[in-house]
């Protein structure tokens, strides 16, 4: 009888710490570091992306994670318009899958600063997208904890998405798109979305069941996920999903924000002051649920069939 | 002065039939829009008269076999039925009648209905709604509605 006590007291105590690992505090330190003043807005080819990316580096070493295809560093390098550009990319091996790949992404490039002007300067990108990469980081962290993950996670900061989606098109061309089981990536989830609390939205809800998936996963929280509805800004197409998307991938973008009414979207009033630690916090832990059945290999997503002539832009 | 006190009571009674009156055209309004984010699939105008948090969709109907079904939605169902539905589909649900009853921040309205798919009628019944009057107005807490075929008393038996 102690015994079983003990082994529920066990279970009870150690899936509280699994739970705890997604929290508003962790949050904070991510969105804070990344949005600060110091990181001058991380645009790509600037030295602040330079800073922003060596912090990601250093929190993949923390938590564990290993390099791509055994490389000596967390950067996946290229240069493109001149510039010499990065992604930064972690992986947790799949422990039965490991030939099958779900992607975990956000773009951590930004706008960079105005020039010319007196008063704030810099465009700091708290939601868009320090609230993304914030995401990534948090996933790494539970996941690593949990060892749960049959199929391999790679976790990938994009950069140059605000120039056009060029750090994600060239990560696309450097895989073999039939190993990529799904795309999951993540983008302003950091104001409460016109759904009400506890809630988000999904771009390219109908192009795929993954969508479906994570509602069905989503069925026994207090979470819920929304199909897009601004389907008038196109908006599938705005984020790297859609370098993963155009090569068959079912990889779609969480958002919680107001894309309607979000007076700070690309203004150097994104800070993260303006954000809600809640619903970020919230909305990673949710992404870790209805994700799950996808990265212990229960479910595989329909793939995605593109228009030919369908526009990217 | 009896004479004025009852001026005073008649004044209030008109008041008050006002007001009410008012707030049951308010609540008409909250659902004509949830109808309107209906027909253009506009899941943000729907959205914007619920009660979002504790949204409940529920349907009844009758089975092939004479049983009585009670089947809940969930909210993000309904909206992907509604998001995926396509272009020309034309779903039109025409609502044939109010009744609203109020009492402080409760309302109760029932809403008969007729059901047209591309201008061919489906099926009437009636929509029961609860709403809640919050900080930010009156909200859909509840729906319930009816389905059937028969003694539909078609309104308009033209689209």
């Amino acid at each position: 009888m102690i015994k079983k006590l003990l082994l529920i007291l066990l279970v009870c105590f150690s899936s509280k710490a699994h739970s705890q690992i997604i929290n508003e505090k962790l949050v904070e330190k991510h969105l804070t570091t990344l949005a600060d003043d110091q990181m001058e807005g991380r645009k790509a080819g600037s030295q602040g992306i330079e800073m922003a990316a060596k912090y990601i580096e250093s929190e993949f070493e923390r938590i564990g994670l290993d390099k791509f295809e055994s490389q000596n560093s967390f950067r996946q390098s290229f240069s493109s318009k001149d510039m010499s550009l990065f992604n930064v990319i972690g992986v947790l091996e799949g422990k039965s899958k490991a030939d099958e790949y779900v992607i975990i992404s956000a773009h951590y490039d930004h706008l960079g600063m105005k020039t010319g002007e007196k008063g704030d300067l810099i465009f700091n990108g708290a939601n868009d997208n320090a609230s993304g990469v914030s995401a990534v980081l948090a996933l790494a962290e539970h996941y690593k904890t949990q060892n749960i993950n049959e199929r391999s996670l790679l976790f990938v900061a994009f950069t140059a998405e605000e120039m056009g989606l060029i750090g994600s098109n060239y990560f696309g061309k450097q895989i073999n798109p039939e190993n990529i089981i799904a795309g999951i990536n993540i983008e302003m989830i950091g104001k409460e979305s016109p759904f009400g609390p506890k809630t988000a939205w999904l771009t390219g809800f109908d192009r795929s069941d993954f969508g479906q998936i994570i509602q069905k996963n989503l069925e026994e929280s207090d979470y819920s996920l929304y199909p897009d509805p601004y389907v008038n800004f196109r908006l599938f197409f705005r984020s790297d999903n859609a370098s993963l998307a155009r090569l068959g991938v079912p990889a779609h973008t969480f958002s919680t924000s107001p894309m309607d009414k979000d007076l700070d979207y690309h203004k150097v009033s994104d800070e993260t002051k303006t954000l809600d630690l809640f619903t970020v916090s919230e909305t990673i832990k949710a992404i870790a649920i209805g994700t799950l059945s996808i990265v212990n290999g229960n479910d595989t997503p329909s793939r995605i069939v593109m228009k030919k002539d369908e526009p990217f832009k | 002065m009896k004479k004025i006190f009852f001026c005073f009571m008649f004044l209030g009674f008109l008041f008050n039939l006002n007001s009410q009156n008012l707030e049951k055209e308010e609540v008409q309004r909250v659902i004509e829009k949830f109808f309107i984010g209906f027909h253009e699939k506009d899941s943000l105008t729907i959205a914007s008269t619920v009660y979002s948090i504790d949204f409940k969709l529920l349907s009844t109907s009758t089975a092939q076999d004479g049983k009585a079904v009670l089947s809940p939605m969930p909210f993000y169902s309904f909206l992907n039925v509604l998001l995926q539905r396509p272009s020309d589909a034309n779903w039109k649900e025409k609502l044939t009648g109010f009744e609203i009853k109020i009492d402080g921040k409760l309302a109760n309205a029932w809403v008969s209905y007729e059901f047209w798919v591309k201008g061919n009628f489906s099926h009437c019944g009636v929509n029961s709604f609860n709403l809640f009057k919050g900080d930010d107005g009156w909200k859909i807490v509840t729906l319930i509605d009816s389905r059937r075929i028969e003694n539909c008393n078609l309104n308009s038996l033209t689209n």
